[in-house]
């Protein structure tokens, strides 16, 4: 009996999955802590039991994820050198991330926060702030979920697989383990992903090589944009669309530090030095990275069209499906379906730990701080359980009730709408100068100029015609000022720069009337806190999935006694 | 920087384990018997003082032990300047908007880019090595 290339696929793509989902339900014992804790910290922030290796796959995952190997291929598919935008967002991100993940490692583990809103709370003296830079997450997070689940259904489509249970079914399988193994399940899972993904493109590479090499992927994409209409898209940046692409860089790079899973996955690790080794090392995912895009250019070379396009009809199809039509077109079966399988994992993952730090935002910052603030840790550890599981399901809903051209906008929106909590977050590392006040009115005056803007840029076609109304793009064009250039910028840039104005300007004046100037609850030595010192919180305090172990009087001490002498 | 209100007691952090068991401690603590009871009132320095927090944040106790201030220094050694490379090479963007030279028939817009993450790695590298010795 001979199975139909389509068959093998499936077929192989099934058994990888199942394979991985069973590692995600054994990842409740893996490295598992002397003794079993029923809060937030272990659940969370799968704790300090993550070395090297583990943080430097639990990072990668989660903060390259599907989205990204199948959206940016398909930009440059799309559009060309302005998709290549990922690449040195990526690669700055890592430098960035060496100077100063490790204070907000040293502070959140002196401290105790598993959120950079109960940082900011605290840096700040607000619990308001805190709760605003909260929900800015929560509401910048669910969607940004929904386009890795866009991602998996894009796949799916591919697949042939009709209907939307699939996705529900994956989804249902990866929320079940994430429910057991908390953290570990994503991190165990991670590194499964990254075997699978190097495999992907080592194999394309291959495939490229054999089939002349990339200079004749570039050339026949450079002569297939020459013909479309739009001035825009090509092989390198048209000489107006470097702003753009600058500060898209910029913006993104912001971002990534605004949204609270890249800090989830820092606060996993070890100690100092480990997040210093692991952002070192986080540019090679950049390289990876770029092969997939360059991948969109093979892709038009090769004359792999996305699923339900009609060219002759000026029907461009579902651009999501790129990366899985490439590789159905040139992979073996049985290879396809490996590629596959790391795509559906490399949504799920993020996915996973995405709905991990919303929950622990509003568990710490929403439940503990205004509901229930003598909520008992194992208390807090259920409600994050069961809000991570209502945020996944909750995006997926967002997804398949609103059309899913429409949840990549909103992933546009998010992104800049979390940046606005920079100031906040990110600058509230280095000084706590800022006054609160002035923090919440910026943030808000941010997320209203975001807003706005993004509601008033349209999509437009390839001939200017607009395609949809609102919400169809991200970049601000420089003519509404009144400046005589075709230039644009990234709104959640611009909207962050008016942010930053109105907090310094309102700073100074709040200052100068030493006007309700908030407390710093933090010491400047917890930014240099380490692994060995005993009065550190220990994050694995708490819990990851269900309990296997009797607790409380019974339960087993084997608490090493150096270097943490403090229990 | 000396902070005046360090003067304060050390209430430990309730742990979800010892359920009534006393928190193991350490030479120089406050054992539970010693714990006041209210909080305590000094005044709250609102400038850039510790205001208590009746939550779970530990208190430190006036004795700590010694806590290598080194690292301090580790961190705003003048080497980090470095990083203004890797950071800086990607924003250069008119620099590397062109085609040629290309290698292996990739444009030079896309190698340089590449190129970048390498030189990232390496900067990267080099700086945790040369911080680490002081550990």
């Amino acid at each position: 009996m001979k199975l139909s290339n389509h068959q093998v696929e499936v077929g192989v793509f099934v058994v990888l999955l199942g394979i991985m989902t069973l590692a995600g339900f054994a990842a409740a014992r893996w490295r598992r802590p002397a003794g079993s804790i029923h809060n937030l910290e272990e659940w969370g922030v799968g704790g300090r039991a993550f070395g090297n290796w583990v943080t430097w796959f639990l990072l990668g995952g989660s903060m390259y994820s599907a989205y990204t190997f199948v959206a940016v291929p398909a930009y440059t598919y799309g559009i060309g050198a302005v998709g290549f935008f990922a690449i040195p967002f990526a690669i700055i991100c890592a430098p960035i991330a060496y100077l100063f993940s490790c204070r907000i490692w040293s502070v959140s583990h002196a401290r105790g926060y598993v959120t950079n809103a109960e940082f900011a709370r605290d840096r700040y003296g607000s619990r308001t702030l805190g709760l605003f830079v909260a929900l800015t997450g929560i509401v910048a997070t669910v969607p940004y979920i929904s386009v890795q689940l866009v991602s998996l259904q894009a796949l799916f489509k591919t697949l042939g697989v009709q209907g939307d249970w699939p996705l529900l079914v994956a989804l249902g399988l990866m929320s079940i383990t994430t429910f057991r193994s908390g953290l570990r399940a994503p991190a165990l899972l991670s590194i499964a992903k990254d075997v699978l993904l190097v495999w992907v493109v080592l194999s394309a590479v291959l495939v490229v090589a054999m089939s002349g090499g990339w200079g004749a992927a570039f050339d026949l994409s450079a002569a297939r944009f020459k013909l479309t209409p739009s001035p825009a898209d090509g092989l390198i940046l048209g000489a107006d669309g470097q702003l753009g692409y600058l500060t898209l860089i910029i913006g993104s790079a912001l971002s990534i530090f605004a949204y609270p899973h890249a800090l989830t996955a820092i606060l996993a690790a070890k100690d100092r030095a480990t997040i210093k080794r692991n952002t070192a090392a986080l540019p090679i995912y950049a390289l990876a990275l770029a092969l997939m895009a360059m991948l969109g250019f093979f892709a038009i070379s090769e004359g792999v069209v996305p699923l339900g396009s009609n060219f002759a009809k000026g029907v461009t199809g579902d651009l999501n499906t790129i990366t899985p039509e490439l590789f159905h077109a040139l992979f073996p079966a049985w290879s396809a379906g490996i590629a596959y399988a790391a795509i559906a994992v490399a949504a799920l993952i993020p996915a996973a730990v995405m709905a991990i730090s919303a929950a622990n935002l509003f568990t710490r910052s929403i439940y503990r701080e205004y509901i229930r603030p003598n909520a008992s840790p194992r208390e807090e550890a259920n409600v994050s359980r069961w809000t991570s599981l209502l945020v996944k399901f909750g995006a997926a809903a967002l997804l398949l009730l609103i059309n899913p051209g429409f949840s990549t906008e909103l992933q546009l929106l998010a992104g800049a709408l979390v940046v606005q909590i920079i100031p906040a977050v990110f600058i509230g590392l280095i000084s706590p100068w800022f006054h609160r006040w002035a923090l919440i009115v910026g943030m808000l005056a941010g997320l209203g100029a975001s807003l706005y803007m993004l509601y008033n840029t349209p999509q437009l076609s390839a001939t200017g015609k607009v395609v949809v109304a609102h919400f169809g793009g991200s970049n601000w064009p420089l003519s509404k000022f009144g400046l005589d250039t075709h230039s644009t910028v990234y709104a959640g840039l611009l909207a962050l720069v008016l942010n930053f104005a109105i907090v310094i300007v309102l700073t100074m004046v709040l200052r100068l009337f030493s006007l309700g100037v908030g407390a710093d609850r933090t010491h400047p030595d917890d930014y240099y806190a380490d692994a060995d010192d005993p009065l550190l919180e220990r994050l694995d305090d708490l819990l990851d999935g269900l309990p296997r172990q009797p607790h409380g009087a019974h339960e087993r001490h084997e608490e090493p006694v150096a270097p943490h002498g403090y229990r | 920087m000396a902070n005046p209100s360090y003067g304060r007691a050390f209430v430990p952090r309730p742990r979800p384990l010892e359920h009534g068991a006393p928190p193991t401690t350490r030479p120089g603590a406050y054992t539970p018997a010693q714990r006041p009871t209210g909080r305590p009132d000094a005044r709250p320095d609102r400038r850039h003082g510790i205001v208590e927090s009746p939550r779970r944040t530990p208190q430190r106790p006036p004795q700590r032990p010694a806590r290598r201030v080194r690292r301090r220094d580790d961190d705003r050694r003048a080497v980090h300047w470095l990083l203004i490379i890797p950071i800086g090479m990607p924003l250069l963007v008119p620099l590397y908007n062109r085609i040629d030279p290309k290698i292996a028939g990739i444009p030079f817009f896309y190698w340089y880019q590449m190129a970048t993450a390498l030189v990232a790695i390496v900067v990267m590298t080099f700086l945790y090595q040369v911080t680490k010795d002081r550990d």
